[in-house]
């Protein structure tokens, strides 16, 4: 194994999302604090307001409160599913023509010379 | 003035390689969309490629098949169930937020490259392969508006990547550059990829720490981001191990981050803005059941494989009898492989065969910046010309001349050494007359070699070779000049 110097491996997973450590800890504590929706929605690329922030913290908070009440359900000897539905679709590796330039440019914001166009993104 | 060299040996690097490669398909990983490079912009998009709402992945059995091909080249275990999942980061490169990747549950694990280390090889460890989609392209220069605007070009959006992850077991550039060299020809080999780091079929970025010779722990460490070449990829680490020992031995930290190669100025930048999103928030992706392999499709895949460079090398040492270092350079390319064998196949003399594709077949192939595909000395007619010498018709230095007509002219050695009336001299009356001559005209020499001053031989079978326009077959003069001066 190789799990001794693993410091240097691509990023290892802790938990499906950085907050859900959180809600591995006691029922009372609150699992997602304002911190958590600010870092989430810088994330996201979202400013919030203050009003918006404390709502959606208390929405989330009931979302999680909601999830939580299939934790209660017996599932001893039930392999964990992350997928509905059958596996072993694959696709054959045969080329066909996507969309035409002029309607993929059409559809976005600002376009130029067959490209997409996006503010400058390095300085 | 404080010794740089040997504050520097008190300090070991510790390194490991992420490299991603473009898996040879003819579709997109996830749609049908051309996997093909340098077309015009955005003409090989589609829904799924751009993430339009309401559009789903199927995943392309071949990109499949490729991986594992990799996978097996690289001694990896194929896991029978893998899992995509995505990674969220937003970049304007990147069409539907996300990008598909393996996390959790990678294709293939724990597996190894060889390189060469003294008369050996090295085991680098690979820690994990896994399958994902590549980025569209961003262009910020070349336009009238580049100013203040970026262009994209999704072409390249859902293009196959595997990505092949090391364990830190690189210890200095030299081996990083050993490691690259031998896991892109494992890729060309394999046809898995075509290996091309500055047309970015071939992508590395680079971990890199130092700590003090003799530590266990870890120092911290920093990644390299933007290299392409092999030759960056080791300069940019040599640099980085340098930065980070000044670092240290003023009294500093390395701070863990992202930093950036530029390559004319020569050193690695901090790539700060970066940093804070290091929070990909994977999940499962639930548009993809998770991808189930069989034993017999991973048997078809490892059937499929053909020779690999390190089997060839090895085979090459073994067989052939040439020394290992000739068989690392004639193996780096599969080209190359096949053209020595076929040439020492053919002439039965595979070290005449190694030194003429080395040093003389791959120099001119540099000088004249062309692929083997095109050199004008077929193995074929490289055999007549390792024949020719074998039987004595012409010497090995008049080879040297015949090779460079034949690559000039692309005739047959045979017809050059005809026409120019090369055939080496091996009547021993003629090269007897020739030396009896010069024999005469120095009395001076002969004495000096009479005298015990046995060097100036040499100077007899140069003025022989001299005479005889090289012709003289050097043996046979060697011979019969001694004779000719001891007796
Ligand atoms: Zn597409």
């Amino acid at each position: 194994m190789f799990g001794a110097d693993r410091v240097h491996a691509h990023e290892q997973p802790a938990g499906l999302f950085a907050s859900q450590e959180e809600t591995r800890y006691s029922n009372r504590m609150p699992r997602v604090t304002e911190e958590t929706v600010e870092h989430v929605a810088r994330l996201a690329r979202l400013s919030l307001s203050e009003e918006e922030r404390r709502v959606f913290t208390r929405q989330l908070e009931e979302i999680l409160d909601y999830a939580e009440s299939i934790q209660n359900l017996d599932t001893t000897g039930i392999d964990p599913m992350s997928h509905a539905g059958l596996p072993g679709v694959l696709r054959d590796d045969t080329p066909h023509d996507g969309l035409d330039q002029e309607s993929v440019l059409a559809v976005a914001p600002d376009a130029s010379e067959g490209l997409f166009r996006v503010p400058r993104i390095i300085q | 003035m404080r010794d740089w060299k040997a504050i520097r040996a008190r300090y070991e690097p510790v390194i490991g390689l992420e490299v991603h490669a473009q898996l040879k398909t003819a579709t997109k990983i996830f749609c049908a969309c051309p996997n093909r490079f340098g077309d015009e912009p955005n003409t090989h998009v589609c829904p799924v490629c751009l993430g339009l709402p309401g559009s789903l992945p199927v995943l392309s059995r071949q990109a499949v098949s490729l991986a594992m091909r990799a996978a097996l080249a690289t001694h990896c275990t194929i896991q029978t169930t893998s899992i995509f999942a995505r990674k969220n980061y937003f970049y304007p490169d990147l069409p539907k937020g996300y990008q598909i990747s393996q996390y959790e549950r990678p294709l293939a694990t724990e597996g190894y490259v060889e390189i060469p280390a003294n008369e050996g090889f090295r085991r680098i460890r690979v820690q994990r392969i896994h399958i994902e989609e590549d980025a569209g392209k961003l262009l910020h220069e070349g336009f009238a508006w580049s100013n203040d605007k970026s262009g994209i070009d999704f072409n390249r959006t859902g293009v196959p990547l595997i990505e092949i992850v090391t364990a830190p077991d690189i210890r200095t550039s030299e081996e990083a550059h050993e490691y690259l060299a031998a896991l892109r020809a494992t890729l060309v080999y394999a046809e898995v990829s075509d290996g091309n780091m500055e047309e970015g079929s071939l992508r590395c970025d680079a971990n890199v720490s130092v700590r003090r010779s003799g530590e266990a722990a870890l120092g911290t460490r920093t990644e390299i981001k933007n290299l392409n070449s092999i030759r960056n990829v080791a300069r940019a680490i040599e640099h980085e191990i340098s930065r980070q020992v000044a670092l240290i031995e003023s009294g500093g930290d390395v701070v863990q981050e992202t930093r950036l190669w530029n390559a004319d100025r020569g050193e690695t930048v901090s790539m700060r803005s970066k940093e804070e999103a290091h929070d990909y928030r994977y999940f499962p992706e639930p548009d993809l059941p998770p991808l189930l392999v069989d034993p017999e499709w991973i048997e078809s895949a490892r059937r499929s494989l053909p020779e690999l460079p390190s089997d060839r090398r090895r085979r090459f040492i073994e067989h052939y009898g040439i020394p290992a270092y000739d068989a690392g350079v004639l193996t780096l390319s599969r080209e190359v492989a096949d053209y020595f064998e076929e040439a020492a196949r053919a002439s039965g003399n595979p070290k005449a065969a190694s030194n003429w594709v080395m040093t003389d077949v791959l120099r001119k192939l540099k000088e004249d910046t062309r692929p083997l595909s095109a050199c004008p000395v077929s193995p074929g007619r490289l055999t007549e010309m390792i024949c020719l010498i074998d039987d004595g018709v012409i010497s090995g230095k008049i080879a040297k001349d015949v090779f460079e007509k034949m690559w000039s002219t692309g005739a047959p050695a045979g017809m050059i050494v005809e026409c120019e009336e090369l055939t080496q001299v091996t009547d021993a009356s003629a090269i007897e007359a020739v030396i009896a001559e010069i024999v005469g005209a120095h009395a001076d020499q002969v004495a000096v070699y009479r005298n015990g001053k046995k060097a100036a031989l040499g100077w007899f079978v140069g003025q022989v070779m001299r005479k005889t326009q090289g012709k003289a077959n050097p043996r046979l003069v060697n011979e019969l000049l001694r004779k000719a001066l001891d007796g």
